[in-house]
């Protein structure tokens, strides 16, 4: 297909930035929200994350994670009572988050989101096409005929047929909106793409082929793709890196091979284990107790501490540095000792096991 | 046909509801069909009183003897005057149109804009918005268009016409604007509020849409029928108050209007004579366009029910 070429040909960096800086780079990025009885909701604190062109990159975790909020903060969507404390947002070495940000010329131009539910994320009374190529008119300056022009070539490519170019929303399949919310996102060939929860609602035969089109478009077009997700499956399937979320903290990252074959920290174990596998014939899975933590009243320390089985004093008093190992994983867990940035040996936390199919 | 099959999903009847959509779920009840009819009528008699009756000087000029019941060659008999009622009340149906169609466009034109600013922008422009909405909500319109009628109408004089309307009508249009505005906004508010939070406002914002044009192009198309059921009761609720302002005199005194007539019928004593007919012409006409008004405008609303009040 034609499309990386036509992509990589249209691509012109937005002033200020620098084609060899990393393509998409987040440091320190901290996002807290005020609450209406005046405390402060730190919902991210303190991410590093970064991604390269053709790159897939996982976020996982809970509801409540940050994982969302992070997405938000990228694309400048946080609502009003949400602000970006400290930390930076780089694409190409641009801040997006300074004073002054030309946030207006990188939305959608150059980084796009794949909305969850795709019913409310197109427009019930435009037609798909139009919603395809508002974006093209308005970002890229194309003039109308133009843009539906490649609105058309561009929900040919996900998978619309030509006789549905004049529908509606609702006359469209689940699996079909969602492919329009693809093309949409896609419309301006952006190089990043972010999924929020692309496939949350779709079933799984649709959530497959959902995910196939992401990932052809990825290495067509290039894209860095970051996906969010509670669905650990999904992340195995399309990701080359991951980033395991709980309380606002990245807790480990590293690839998607080292992390599920070796869990590290604690939650993510508790997070794989609570999994069941039809393939590996397992039966049983790891009961992880409690509640996620309130993010307006962060425990000090660790922010897993209070369910986590390892934990000691330590733990509760003094935040785990997040450290690097072998530039393969980072782990943010007082469980293993930096010992020269050598890879440690996985410490299986002991989680009561819950037994499944005994009647 | 589909959109009936369309109905059966629920939820999400507003977003295919539009133009041709409506008026054919429209005739598949029958009230609205019958209700339809009554304003197809009335739609006719106000843009072209020929098909049924002679020109305007026909009307107000005397022919038959006064006050004579209905008969064949007067079916709606004759007023004190000895002029033709059924001819009047059919020239009176244009008053109603004109004064009912403006109206509708004032008030969906004010309360439909400052709705959808209101409720895009949230914040102290709603609050202000809505507190001046609220200011002219507990106006009683009535008390308000009788003061400010024969005001508007001193300081315009009333023969001085614009775009061929004359100016006393133009004061009752704007009378019934001005009071009629706030329950639209209201409306028109609540729906943007939801709809603002919708992903697709998210989206247009991120593309680069300004407010304006994401109200124009992403708010509107999603709430043009609730303004159009809300227009239609906007309609019966202008005919009524100018029916009121006419027949107390404060109406177009150059133009029959179902209004007047019903004043002339009270002033020349026609309950007491037993001419009953006098005021079963226009008070007929006033009843059946009002009900009619209404039921179309509940048949749409509950057409869109569902829909509008448990959006997601």
């Amino acid at each position: 297909m034609s499309g990386a070429a036509n992509h990589n040909d249209a691509r012109s960096l937005p002033a200020g930035a620098n084609a060899a800086a990393p393509l998409l780079e987040i440091r320190a990025l901290r996002v807290s929200f005020s609450l209406e009885d005046g405390r402060r909701l730190t919902a991210v604190d303190g991410i590093n994350l970064s991604v390269s062109p053709g790159e897939a990159i996982g976020i996982a975790g809970e509801s409540g994670s940050g994982k969302s909020t992070a997405a938000s903060a990228i694309m400048g969507l946080l609502p009003p009572n949400g602000r970006i404390d400290s930390g930076s947002i780089r694409y190409r070495g641009l801040d997006l988050v300074a004073e002054g940000a030309p946030l207006r010329r990188t939305r959608w131009r150059e980084i796009a989101v794949v909305f969850q539910g795709s019913l409310v994320a197109l427009n019930p009374v435009i037609k798909v096409r139009d919603q395809v190529a508002e974006a093209i008119e308005l970002r890229l300056g194309e003039p109308a005929n133009a843009a539906r022009e490649k609105a058309k070539r561009l929900l040919a490519d996900v998978g619309i047929p030509d006789k549905r170019l004049e529908a509606y929303p609702h006359q469209l399949s689940g699996g079909q909106r969602q492919r329009a919310m693809l093309a949409v996102a896609l419309s301006c060939s952006p190089a990043v793409l972010i999924g929020d929860e692309p496939t949350t609602a779709l079933d799984v035969i649709v959530q497959a082929q959902i995910l196939e089109l992401l990932d052809r478009m990825r290495h067509e077009y290039g894209l860095g793709l970051i996906l969010i997700t509670h669905d650990l499956a999904v992340i195995a399937d399309m990701c080359d890196r991951v980033a395991i979320m709980y309380g606002g903290r990245i807790v480990e990252s590293g690839s998607v091979r080292e992390v599920f074959t070796n869990p590290r920290h604690p939650y993510t174990q508790a997070l794989l284990g609570a999994a069941p596998d039809a393939r590996a014939g397992r039966r049983t899975i790891k009961v992880l107790e409690g509640q996620p933590p309130d993010l307006a009243s962060l425990p000090p320390g660790c922010h897993f501490a209070p369910r986590c089985p390892l934990a000691d004093a330590r733990c509760t008093e003094e935040d785990p540095p997040t450290v690097s190992y072998e530039d393969r994983v980072t782990l943010a867990c007082h469980r293993y000792e930096p010992n020269g940035g050598a890879l440690p040996a996985p410490v299986a936390a002991p989680y009561p096991v819950l037994e499944l199919g005994k009647r | 046909m589909s959109g009936n099959a369309k109905l059966s999903v629920g939820g999400r009847i507003l977003n295919r509801v539009s133009g041709g959509n409506l008026l054919l779920l429209l005739l598949r009840r029958w009230d609205a069909r019958v209700a339809l009819a009554i304003l197809t009528l009335l739609a006719l008699s106000g843009i072209a009183p020929g098909l049924f009756v002679g020109p305007l000087q026909t009307a107000t000029t005397a022919e038959a003897a006064p006050l004579l019941p209905p008969s064949g060659a007067h079916l709606f008999g004759t007023d004190d005057l000895g002029r033709d009622l059924l001819n009047l009340t059919v020239h009176g149906a244009r008053i109603s149109l004109v004064v009912g169609a403006l109206s509708a466009v004032i008030t969906l034109l004010l309360g439909g804009g400052i709705g959808m600013i209101a409720g895009y922008r949230g914040g102290r422009t709603d609050a202000l918005l809505m507190r001046i909405a609220d200011t002219f909500l507990i106006l009683p319109t009535f008390v308000l268009a009788l003061i400010l009628a024969p005001i508007l109408r001193e300081l315009i004089g009333d023969q001085t016409e614009i775009l061929g309307i004359r100016t006393t009508l133009l004061t009752i249009v704007a009378v019934i604007g001005v009071t009629s505005w706030s329950s639209t906004a209201r409306i028109v508010r609540s729906q943007t509020l939801s709809l603002r939070e919708r992903t697709f406002v998210e989206r247009a914002r991120l593309v680069g849409l300004s407010p304006m044009r994401i109200i124009a192009r992403h708010i509107f198309p999603n709430i043009r029928t609730v303004l159009v059921a809300n227009g239609i009761v906007v309609i019966a609720g202008s005919i009524l108050t100018e029916s009121t302002l006419s027949f107390i005199g404060l109406g177009d005194p150059f133009q029959p209007s179902w209004g007047t007539i019903l004043g002339n019928a009270q002033s020349a004593a026609a309950p007491s004579l037993g001419a009953w007919w006098f005021i079963m012409a226009p008070g007929g006409a006033i009843l059946f366009t009002v009900i009619a008004c209404t039921i179309v405008g509940n048949a749409i609303d509950e057409l869109l029910d569902r829909d509008v009040r448990v959006r997601r």
